[in-house]
């Protein structure tokens, strides 16, 4: 019997949601849930009822797959606390792994135990199975990854899949989607409430660096690859990381140490993306470090090995090609060929890699998406697509924000969310104060107003009359 | 227009309602001044203004009581409305919303007010026809299901604004001679003169020696 492993969620749309943002408009996403595991989709800025994503995840099936169910997630993004616009579960068992995957609509619903009293709107959905790890190995073997992964599994949250030696190109993919996702959450600095999503830079950095010693017991020494995951190499990279696209930071770790740097068109092209200054940057502390570094294959995933026979394909359509290489669907020959031959020192990588990515972030939110930054997707074959975030940062933008005077918002600089959330708090409290005295002063003056008019209201003649100039002034 | 201080015979009050913004104050300094104030400042607390017109021969000093037309129920909201003969309640032509609370004002000055108060409805700016959200034939009809009267003025133009104050003068006039209006109880609006002095309510004539000093 075929028995997946992983589900693929593709959230396409919704309509007719709540609106409970400003301006009449949300800031609207999705998050995809199935057992420990959490995705959430690109932030729809602007969004009206009807809000189209079109975006994929992908989620391991969690042991107790029988009562295991997809939550699925709506809300209005805000600074303070995001609202939920509806939600809907969808249990497992309920579907049928050998349908054909189609589009479905599910009605949203409120809150669980929450009467059902508003209509929400309804999400498309497509879902499809998929098996990803050690299918195609003998059950003893699967069974020993399986074990063998079993720790970083818990770490990972699952989304760190078989590094066996026909998954390693996935693998080293599911960690550079793990790396992508917290660079989403890093620059969208989301959420704080939960610990897997909140991302500050300072975690990111911490979580990143710091693996190849702590958290790899399994590493060798002769596996370990100093050059590739040097602790500077990766602190500066993620210090520009925040700046730029991630695109070309994720570049870099699945650059070979010790392996010449030979920029190809398509890579210097890359440096369009807002990556280059890294890239370049990455590439010298390579090199510097190739000295260092014991003969051995190398890792090559950069564009110039990998590109060269599948870029025609990649331009006619862009997405399937996105869809294959993300979540390794049969493959072409071309890239089957290409894994063999890297398949041992990705290995290496991945052992290195995947627990120092995913350390700290027990659910990564990752997202694909599938209408964004065509002119990355071509580039950035064998990594993770981050090019959007530019684009998704300018559309989010408030409109206002571009009418603030830059000195005012260079005071801003520096600031992280929890101190511009203390500030706004500060500044609400202040408000608030100011509004009830104002209250306050309003009624003393209507009292007096009151006394005055019951009393002498001629005093409130305007424009004033004296009393011993009123003949003349009075008309 | 001139006339002694002493020269009417009766003093009515009037009220200017409506939502913040539709020009009340306008209409206002517009009738007693004939000027229009393009940067009328938003009235905070409250007054009012004078100017003695005439009606079949009676001099009558108009007294307009202004206030600022903010939502929030005030303390002195109902001492505003008490004893208010005539009441202009304004809305803005180029602001539908404005139109849309006079049924809450309405209700307010029918609560507050006695049964014989006039109560007349102004379409403010009408200078503004190209902007205007309401039309006049709903505002009309309004009107006439509710027994109001009604134009259309602009305080900027002076349009119709010495109609509105005339015509509520008197109609509250007519009330008079029928009889309908009685200038004995207190909170009729209108005093007539000869009968005034130290009466304590907000209708004094500001003349002579009854002043409090």
């Amino acid at each position: 019997m075929w028995d997946p492993t992983h589900v693929q969620v593709t959230v396409q749309k919704a309509r007719g949601l709540l609106i409970k943002g400003k301006n009449g408009t949300n800031k609207c996403f999705v998050t995809i849930a199935l057992g420990k595991e959490k995705f959430q989709t690109s932030v729809k800025h602007k969004a009206t009822e009807n809000v189209e994503w079109l975006e994929e995840c992908e989620l391991r099936i969690p042991t107790h797959g029988n009562t295991a169910e997809i939550v699925l997630k709506v809300w209005d993004e805000d600074l303070v606390k995001d609202h939920l616009l509806g939600q809907v579960s969808i249990p497992l068992k309920d579907l049928d792994v050998y349908e054909r995957p189609r589009n479905r609509w599910y009605t949203l619903q409120g809150k669980p135990g929450k009467e059902n009293d508003k209509k929400r709107g309804e999400l498309e959905v497509k879902i499809s199975f998929t098996v990803k790890e050690g299918s195609l190995n003998d059950l003893s073997k699967k069974e020993k990854h399986k074990s063998s992964l079993s720790s970083i599994a818990q770490n990972v949250g699952g989304s760190l899949m078989s590094i066996g030696s026909i998954e390693k190109r996935k693998g080293l993919k599911k960690f550079a989607k793990n790396l992508g996702s917290k660079i989403n959450l890093n620059k969208k600095d989301k959420k704080s409430d939960s610990s897997s999503l909140s991302g500050s830079i300072g975690n990111l950095k911490n979580s990143t660096i710091s693996t190849p010693d702590h958290s790899t017991p399994k590493r060798l020494s002769e596996e370990a690859d100093p050059g590739v995951i040097s602790e500077d190499e990766d602190e500066f990279a993620f210090d520009d990381l925040s700046h730029k696209s991630s695109a070309s930071s994720l570049n870099v770790h699945t650059l070979p140490r010790g392996h010449k740097y030979t920029p190809s068109p398509i890579n210097a092209s890359l440096e369009n993306l807002g990556g280059g200054e890294f890239l370049r940057r990455s590439t010298s502390s390579n090199l510097a470090n190739s000295d260092k570094s014991v003969p051995q294959k190398p890792v090559r995933l950069s564009l110039d090995t990998f590109t060269p026979p599948q870029a025609p394909t990649q331009l006619i359509d862009k997405n399937d090609e996105w869809s294959q290489k993300l979540y390794s669907r049969p493959k072409s020959n071309s890239q089957t060929t290409i894994e063999r031959e890297k398949s041992s020192s990705l290995e290496r990588n991945n052992k290195l890699d995947s627990p120092s990515s995913l350390k700290e972030k027990p659910s990564p939110k990752f997202f694909k998406k599938f209408g964004g930054n065509n002119k990355a997707k071509k580039l950035l074959e064998e990594r993770i697509i981050v090019g959007e975030e530019n684009i998704v940062e300018e559309d989010s933008i408030n409109p206002a924000y571009n009418s603030i005077p830059k000195s005012v918002i260079k005071q801003f600089d520096g600031k992280s969310r929890e101190d511009l959330i203390v500030l706004i708090y500060n500044l609400q409290k202040d408000a608030e104060i100011e509004k009830k005295k104002n209250k306050d002063l309003e009624n003393y003056l209507d009292e007096l107003l009151l006394r005055v008019m019951e009393t002498t209201p001629r005093i409130l003649q305007n424009p004033y009359v004296r009393n011993n100039s009123m003949h003349i002034r009075n008309k | 227009m001139t006339s002694g201080p002493y020269n009417y015979s009766y003093i009515f009050k009037y009220i200017i309602i409506g939502d913040m913004g539709v020009g009340k104050s306008c209409l206002l300094h517009q009738f007693t001044d004939k000027k229009f104030m393009a940067d009328c400042p938003h009235t905070i607390g409250v007054e009012f203004g004078t100017r003695i017109i005439e009606v079949a021969g009676q001099k009558i000093k108009l007294q307009i009581w202004d206030t600022a037309g903010q939502e929030r129920f005030r303390a002195v909201t109902r001492s505003y409305y008490r004893g208010a003969a005539g009441a202009l309640m304004v809305y803005d032509i180029t602001r539908r919303s404005t139109y849309n609370h006079l049924s809450s004002w309405l209700t307010d000055t029918r609560n507050l007010t006695n049964p014989s108060t006039v109560i007349f409805l102004i379409g403010n700016k009408s200078d503004l026809d190209g902007q205007r959200d309401v039309t006049y034939e709903e505002a009309k009809q309004f009107a006439d299901e509710n027994g109001l009267m009604f134009v259309e003025a602009s305080a900027k133009t002076g349009q119709n604004v010495e109609e509105a104050f005339l015509e509520t003068a008197k109609k509250i006039y007519q009330s008079i001679q029928d009889g309908r209006l009685d200038l004995n109880a207190a909170e009729s609006g209108v005093q007539h003169k000869p009968a005034s002095p130290g009466r304590p309510l907000a209708a004094q004539p500001p003349a002579r020696d009854n002043c409090a000093c």
